[in-house]
């Protein structure tokens, strides 16, 4: 049974035994309190003539009857064994209680609802006592119950009419709201299916509701646009990697044909053939090797981070630095004393990439500059080179697998393409962030902001920014 | 060096033996992918010059005539598109064919509407490229020359025909691409290992031996006696060589 079914069901299920409930309630209190009253207002127009003595003899008794005879009130007098003393002339069906008995005002006093021939009727018994207050003889009104049950029956049509009202409107206003608020849902029903079949179009959210479907719409909506980037991503990923992996294949398999077809019968030009292969077998290896580097950082659990001088730890990297920047000054500018939590062979390796990166892109002999500083939460390391910059246009993209400017473009560099992707999922790991800032002509600088491990910082005095040459 | 007949420009001396030879410009700037394309061109007797990027390429275009450029779509300086562009629009006549590592069908239309007259898909095997430069020049109207001529000796490619003065020769296939490829390539030494991948493929498994039989059959074809067409170079393999060239075979 549907969401928006079973919710109106239940709400006009609710709604109509409310109701029912309270009309039956008002009905009978209604029906109560008419007889009661009416039954009090003919003791207290019987009392005066009920108060004397009764003689208990036709005429006494005629007289009291024809006294309190009126215009819908009929007066019946009967004697202490329950004969007819006097009464209407005509003779009429005898009273039966049928519904009503009602509380008695006073001992001997009773009221109940009768039936006299087809109409509902009050009788109120009231004792007729002798002058030495024995019990003389009973005194029947009865009154006819027409206004009462005339009113007492609109009053069912009116509670009857208000449970088709709302079974009516109930069930219409309630498949209304509920469609209406579930729509979110059913087109959330559609979207996933689209999306399983490959369709990322469209938004769920169309209303900008801000109620809990709404916000679940949306939380839908972003998830499926981040699904969608991602998506995106690793299409791009796959084809710059197949479009990667086809220089070098096409140049393997071209050198390998014309070797095969005649360049094998001269001895210098098989040589030069074969070691042009060898290069490319080895540019591809290097590609593959970075790819799975790539693939692996993406797999959790990939850091065992340990606490590091951070300062130490870059003075250290510096020998190592210089050998992937032939021809350099590497300059570290100098931080706070600071410990960080981090893998120490994953944070050389983002060093290396990204001083190899500086090396390969910056104006020839310029220096590359290091350092760090306390930002926050945090500690930024960052490295700066000096040349040509990054294009605004290829800063977002920069750290991006296998993307490269159109100016590194040239297989001159040598680069796979893979190096700051490389970074950034290192970074990542390290529940860090990078960030490349540039503007053409005045060089580039990568930011990586690392979280501080719990025990720094050390408390140690900031030592001046003092520049080391190396 | 490869023995190359044509890499030093004289095509005066390839036209003498009857092997047509494009002046061709490599457009590219992949080391490996030049390395073979220069390699493997001249080998097929072309006159083959090499710009790494498009600048060079439109001076060298603006220097000399070439019948033939091969273009990389992405290239460093200046994309290889606009380079056929300018190329077409400075009234060069020569035929372009693009390589591209791009499958996108818009690429391949803006390259071809650029003014290219074909377009590869790397990878590309080199038998292909040949296929494709072929076929560009006979839709440009300027065929290669189905008949290929070294002093008595005639093939005609299409015909597939071959003369010996003259005279009519009938050979079996094998036989004809035997020819067909000493004709090519005179004076070249080809081992019986090339030999067997050029007539049966490279992925062809069996014993080179099986070569000396259709050499054999082609040199009582071709009446080999008195004039000595194929010559055995011992211990390198054949090559052809008219019996009153008396230069060493072993360039």
């Amino acid at each position: 049974m549907p969401l928006h079914l079973r919710l109106t069901a239940l709400f006009v299920g609710l709604a109509t035994l409310m109701v029912t409930v309270f009309g039956v309630v008002l009905y009978l209190d209604g029906q109560a309190f008419y007889l009661q009253s009416t039954a009090g207002r003919l003791r207290e127009q019987a009392r005066p003539a009920v108060a004397r003595a009764f003689a208990a003899d036709p005429t006494s008794a005629a007289d009291l009857a024809a006294a309190l005879t009126g215009r819908d009130t009929t007066a019946i007098v009967f004697d202490r064994a329950g004969r007819l003393l006097a009464g209407p002339s005509e003779p009429r069906a005898t009273t039966r209680q049928v519904a009503v008995s009602m509380p008695s005002a006073a001992d001997g006093e009773a009221s109940y609802v009768g039936l006299d021939g087809a109409r509902r009727v009050l009788v109120v018994v009231l004792p007729l006592r002798s002058a030495d207050g024995s019990l003389a003889g009973t005194l029947e009104l009865v009154t006819p119950l027409d206004l009462i049950d005339e009113v007492l029956r609109r009053q069912r049509q009116l509670v009857l009419s208000g449970i088709a009202v709302t079974l009516v409107a109930g069930t219409a206003g309630g498949l209304w709201l509920t469609i209406a608020s579930l729509a979110p849902l059913r087109r959330m029903i559609a979207r996933c299916s689209r999306i399983a079949a490959g369709d990322f179009t469209g938004r769920v959210n169309r209303e900008r509701r801000t109620d809990e479907v709404g916000q679940l719409a949306a939380a839908f909506d972003e998830m499926a646009e981040r699904i969608e980037a991602t998506l995106a991503a690793h299409r791009r990923f796959i084809a710059d990697a197949s479009h990667e992996l086809r220089t070098p294949l096409t140049a393997i398999s071209g050198l390998n044909e014309v070797l095969l077809r005649g360049g094998q019968d001269d001895p210098e030009s098989a040589d030069r053939l074969a070691h042009a292969m060898f290069r490319q077998v080895k540019r591809l290896r290097r590609l593959a090797e970075r790819l799975l580097d790539l693939a692996r950082l993406e797999a959790p659990l990939a850091t065992r981070p340990k606490e590091l001088d951070l300062g130490q730890f870059l003075w250290d990297f510096l020998p190592g630095g210089r050998a992937v920047a032939p021809g350099r000054e590497l300059i570290l500018n100098a931080g706070p004393v600071i410990v960080i939590a981090a893998d120490e062979d994953l944070l050389e390796q983002v060093l290396f990439d990204l001083v190899e990166n500086a090396h390969r892109y910056s104006t020839p002999g310029a220096a590359i500059e290091l350092g760090w500083a306390v930002a926050g939460a945090g500690v930024e390391i960052w490295v700066a080179d000096q040349g040509e910059g990054i294009d605004a246009e290829d800063l977002p993209r920069i750290v991006e697998p296998l993307y490269r400017s159109e100016r590194s473009r040239s297989s001159a560099t040598g680069g796979t393409g893979l190096g700051l992707a490389i970074v950034q999922a290192i970074v990542h790991a390290h529940g860090g962030r990078i960030r490349a800032m540039s503007r053409p002509g005045e060089g580039a600088r990568f930011v990586i902001t690392l979280p501080l491990a719990a025990a720094s910082p050390s408390g140690a005095p900031e030592s001046t920014a003092s520049e080391l040459l190396v | 060096m490869l023995p190359v007949e044509a890499s030093d420009g004289d095509r005066a001396a390839v036209g003498r033996w009857g092997v047509a030879s494009l002046r061709i410009l490599i457009v590219e700037d992949e080391p490996g992918i030049v390395e073979f394309l220069r390699a493997g061109l001249s080998y097929e007797g072309h006159e083959v010059t090499v710009a790494l990027d498009g600048r060079t390429a439109l001076r060298l275009a603006e220097q000399q005539p070439f019948d033939l450029a091969i273009l990389d779509l992405m290239l460093p300086e200046i994309e290889g598109q606009q380079v056929c562009q300018t190329l077409r629009d400075s009234g060069r006549d020569l035929a372009i064919i693009m390589l591209t590592a791009l499958r996108e069908t818009p690429d391949k239309i803006a390259g071809l509407d650029a003014g290219a007259d074909d377009y590869l898909t790397k990878p590309f095997s080199f038998d292909e490229l040949l296929a494709r430069i072929r076929a560009v020049l006979r839709r440009r109207g300027q065929p290669l020359p189905s008949v290929i001529e070294f002093r008595g000796l005639s093939v005609d490619v299409d015909a597939r025909e071959a003369r010996c003065d003259g005279a009519p020769v009938d050979l079996t296939p094998t036989e004809f691409s035997l020819l067909t490829l000493f004709v090519r390539h005179p004076r070249r030494v080809f081992s019986r290992q090339t030999l067997v991948n050029r007539l049966w493929g490279f992925d062809h498994v069996g014993e080179t031996n099986a070569i000396d039989v259709h050499i054999s059959n082609l040199r009582r074809k071709l009446g080999d006696r008195q004039r000595h067409w194929i010559r055995t170079v011992y211990g390198a393999g054949y090559c052809l060589r008219a019996d009153d060239d008396h230069r060493p075979s072993e360039g």
